[in-house]
């Protein structure tokens, strides 16, 4: 079977969906989207349908186009970032540069599939309405009780805490990493250098292994707190 | 449509090319229409999980991986003459063993009444599920060779963790658990290698297998809804959502257990003739949060410790609360 220029795109436009696109490919499909509304519609087309088979409850994209220039911007930073590489990495055989631009091109279209993915359920939860509305009443109901700033509240209601989140089979982070940003230390705290010392780390065991046997009964999903029994490891970051 | 559907699979998998085309034919708006996850199916399955793990007798390895430790733990749970009885060995590093035994498969503690489905009445009003998490279905997996059907709790606010969840289609029992922060990441997460699940299980799999090991008296945590224990002590301000599950007091200090029907944390509280022994700081390991602290009062000082599965800010605002009632809560 021979398939005609068309065909072409839209196979290209296929892999893109599948994270298996050369960056060929994503170039001349990124070109194609932005002067033909059908390769736009197709590609909305497409990402409905794998939503569905991967029985994902998630439905259309709102904003196609400043999803194209998203792509296009990762590509072009991509790019710049590896001949910013291959200027500082005289010297490497070709074969590992290969490698990285490769993996870097993955990692770049794996995000996008993510975004895409995860973009659908966010809009579909934000138009029933029913996120801010909890999220404000939330805040209408510890306004007075909780220390927290009207400001938290506020981006509470508009973005919810971990509405964009990875899909199962997401790699585990540090905690440092995955806190960055995240979790704002007031100036008041208190953290001291010798928290290392045994006598504090098996107080700390301790009062672990205490919290587990409470939390595997209180907790409701029994078997987890035991497997996070161990050395607490200090975070000596964090003072 | 069909067209479409052939470029999407970019040309692999005609069987499901053909599946999915009679799907299309076959439930044309019902499938492709904008429904978010029925509470009804996330219910039955928090509640299948929930029940699963106290009920059904089952033995596997799973792993616990956090950051970049993975490790891995074997579990025998044996549910014989209606009492729970059970062992969790760890498997790397140094021996870990933990032998509970003791509990009533009916015993609903808070935290599984609150994944059940239930409401518990406080003060402000009653607490549920459901106001600190919105729940998804994602989906099915594959998790240990069975079929697991993935939910995703997503926080309503910023003073808790999210978490996805995979069933175990035939039996009800989680399959794995991914703890998750709002800036995407997976911060610790269980998963079964292997499991079987059935009433083959030997009564002497829970007995020791090493001479590290701690007994643990199942039944020496109530299981009520509501604690039986008082404390003076109490945290004036708890995220939403969370329910005092567990008081202790004793020579040693209190103890007071809170939860949301996922995650929950306790405060250790102990009275500090002299404060500046106590050792102030954090620690954490995946998703626990070990905070400790110099708290004033009158008369003395209290050295008080949360260790629990709430991000740190959570964790620092319920320390500053934390007062004297005078009398026992």
């Amino acid at each position: 079977m021979t398939l005609n220029s068309s065909d072409q795109l839209f196979e290209s436009l296929s892999a893109m969906v599948d994270n298996e696109a050369s960056e060929l490919e994503m170039r001349r499909v990124l070109k194609n989207m932005e002067s033909s509304p059908e390769v736009l519609e197709r590609w909305r087309r497409y990402h409905l349908i794998g939503s569905v088979m991967r029985k994902e409850h998630s439905l259309e994209i709102a904003n196609p186009g400043s999803l194209i220039s998203s792509i296009s911007d990762s590509l072009n930073s991509e790019v710049d970032t590896a001949q910013r590489k291959g200027e500082t990495s005289i010297g490497l055989s070709a074969s590992p540069r290969f490698l990285r631009d490769m993996v870097g091109k993955t990692a770049i279209a794996a995000s996008f599939a993510a975004t895409l993915v995860l973009g659908f359920n966010y809009m579909g939860g934000a138009r029933d309405g029913s996120i801010a509305t909890s999220s404000n009443a939330i805040a209408r109901n510890d306004v007075g009780q909780a220390p927290v700033s009207a400001a938290q509240f506020q981006s509470v209601a508009h973005a919810p805490v971990g509405f964009e989140l990875p899909l199962p089979e997401a790699r585990t982070v540090s905690m440092g990493a995955a806190m960055q940003g995240v979790e704002s230390r007031s100036n008041g705290a208190v953290f001291v250098d010798d928290i290392t010392d045994y006598e504090t780390q098996e107080m700390l065991n301790r009062l672990l292994i205490q919290h587990a046997e409470r939390a595997s009964v209180h907790g409701s999903l029994g078997i987890m707190p035991f497997a996070r029994v161990h050395k607490m490891q200090v975070d000596l970051s964090s003072k | 449509m069909l067209q479409d559907v052939l470029f999407a699979m970019n040309f692999r998998g005609k069987a499901l090319v053909f599946t999915l085309a009679i799907s299309v034919i076959a439930f044309p708006r019902s499938v492709f229409a904008q429904e978010p996850a029925t509470l009804a199916s996330v219910d039955h399955l928090l509640e299948t999980a929930s029940r699963a793990l106290q009920e059904q007798s089952y033995r596997g390895r799973f792993t616990y991986e956090f950051g970049t430790t993975l490790e891995t733990l074997e579990i025998v749970h044996l549910v014989q003459d209606g009492v729970e009885y059970e062992r969790i060995t760890h498997l790397n590093g140094v021996e870990r063993e933990f032998l509970r035994g003791g509990r009533e498969p009916n015993c609903v503690s808070t935290g599984g009444f609150l994944l059940r489905g239930g409401l518990i009445p406080q003060t402000a009003g009653a607490v549920s599920l459901s106001q600190s998490y919105h729940f998804y279905i994602r989906g099915r997996d594959r998790i240990a060779g069975r079929d697991a059907e993935v939910v995703q709790a997503v926080p309503k606010d910023e003073y808790r963790y999210g978490m996805t969840l995979a069933v175990d289609r035939l039996s009800g029992l989680p399959l794995m658990s991914l703890i998750t922060v709002s800036n995407k990441s997976a911060i610790e997460r269980f998963q079964f290698t292997e499991l079987e699940v059935g009433p083959d299980i030997e009564a002497g799999s829970v007995s020791p297998t090493g001479s590290q090991h701690a007994r643990l008296d199942g039944a020496s945590v109530p299981c009520t809804k509501l604690p039986a224990g008082k404390s003076i002590w109490r945290a004036g301000w708890l995220p939403p959502g969370f329910v005092v599950s567990h008081i202790t007091s004793d020579s040693e200090g209190d103890a007071l257990t809170y939860t949301d029907g996922i995650a929950s944390f306790t405060l250790f509280i102990k009275p500090l003739p002299e404060p500046s022994s106590f050792k102030q700081g954090m620690a954490r390991r995946g998703a626990t949060t070990a905070l400790m602290s110099v708290v004033p009062a009158f008369p003395h000082s209290v050295g008080v410790v949360l260790v629990g599965e709430v991000p740190f800010a959570t964790a620092q605002q319920v320390i500053t609360t934390i007062t004297s009632s005078g009398s026992g809560q």
